[in-house]
């Protein structure tokens, strides 16, 4: 038993762990069929090198999420609310934005967040630059 | 495939599409793209389901042989010609409300 707890959280990045194996199989399971094999195969691929501790990390992120992705899949249009409101840091879900100061190419000053990405536009610092 | 859609531009999907503008001719897998785009796990193959659905995205697995590799092939995601135009001007169109981080800019736009 303590050999199987002890095998949760630490180790040597390489082989997936049984749990983590499980797990992403298991996420599997909720998809359309047509696409069951697919993603079962791209989960376990991407556990392969990651330490126990990511694994579990990854696994437990793919399971609670194999229901946006079987709608993504179903239901191309339709997008949960939750979906973007869950990725946001929860800094900035409390509005404690990390402000960093940039210029943009017209030479206007606008400041970013580093957390979520959120522009404003400073003072008489004109437009906010597109990325691309 | 419902092509020639465009997707809604959250947030999380604008990082996503900025994780593969940052270099559109290289290919990226799942926990890749996450890690590029600042995403937690989970959260991008939705999300790359749909942008490989209205066909901005195309995936291909890789080819390794598995015994050699000591690992299953991987799914590698980029984007498509058509995709790589419809991202960026998506991207413009959605630069007023949000943007993605610094790092994922081209280099000299910082102060």
């Amino acid at each position: 038993m303590t050999a199987l707890l002890g095998s949760l959280g630490t180790g040597q990045a390489g082989q997936p762990t049984w749990w983590a194996s499980w797990a992403v199989r298991s996420a599997s399971l909720p998809l359309p069929s047509e696409h069951r094999w697919r993603y079962r195969q791209e989960f376990l691929a991407e556990l392969h090198g990651m330490t126990p501790s990511e694994q579990l990390h990854h696994a437990t992120g793919v399971l609670s999420r194999v229901w946006t992705l079987r709608m993504a899949l179903t239901e191309p249009a339709r997008l949960t609310t939750k979906e973007a409101a869950m990725a946001k840091p929860w800094r900035c879900r409390l509005r404690l934005h990390r402000w960093q100061r940039l210029r943009n190419p017209q030479g206007g000053w606008y400041r970013e967040c580093l957390g979520c990405g959120k522009q404003r536009v400073s003072s008489g610092g004109g437009q906010v630059p597109p990325a691309y | 495939m419902e092509a020639n859609r465009t997707p809604r531009m959250t947030i999380p999907t604008q990082l996503v599409l900025r994780a593969l503008l940052a270099d559109p001719s290289k290919e990226l897998y799942g926990v890749e793209v996450g890690t590029a785009a600042g995403l937690p796990s989970g959260t991008v193959h939705p999300i790359l389901a749909r942008l490989e659905t209205v066909g901005w995205l195309t995936s291909r697995w890789e080819e390794i042989d598995p015994r050699a590799e000591g690992r299953p092939a991987r799914r590698y995601y980029r984007l498509t010609p058509d995709g790589l135009e419809l991202a960026r001007a998506a991207l413009a169109r959605a630069y007023t409300a949000t943007a993605g981080p610094a790092w994922l800019r081209p280099q000299g736009e910082e102060s």
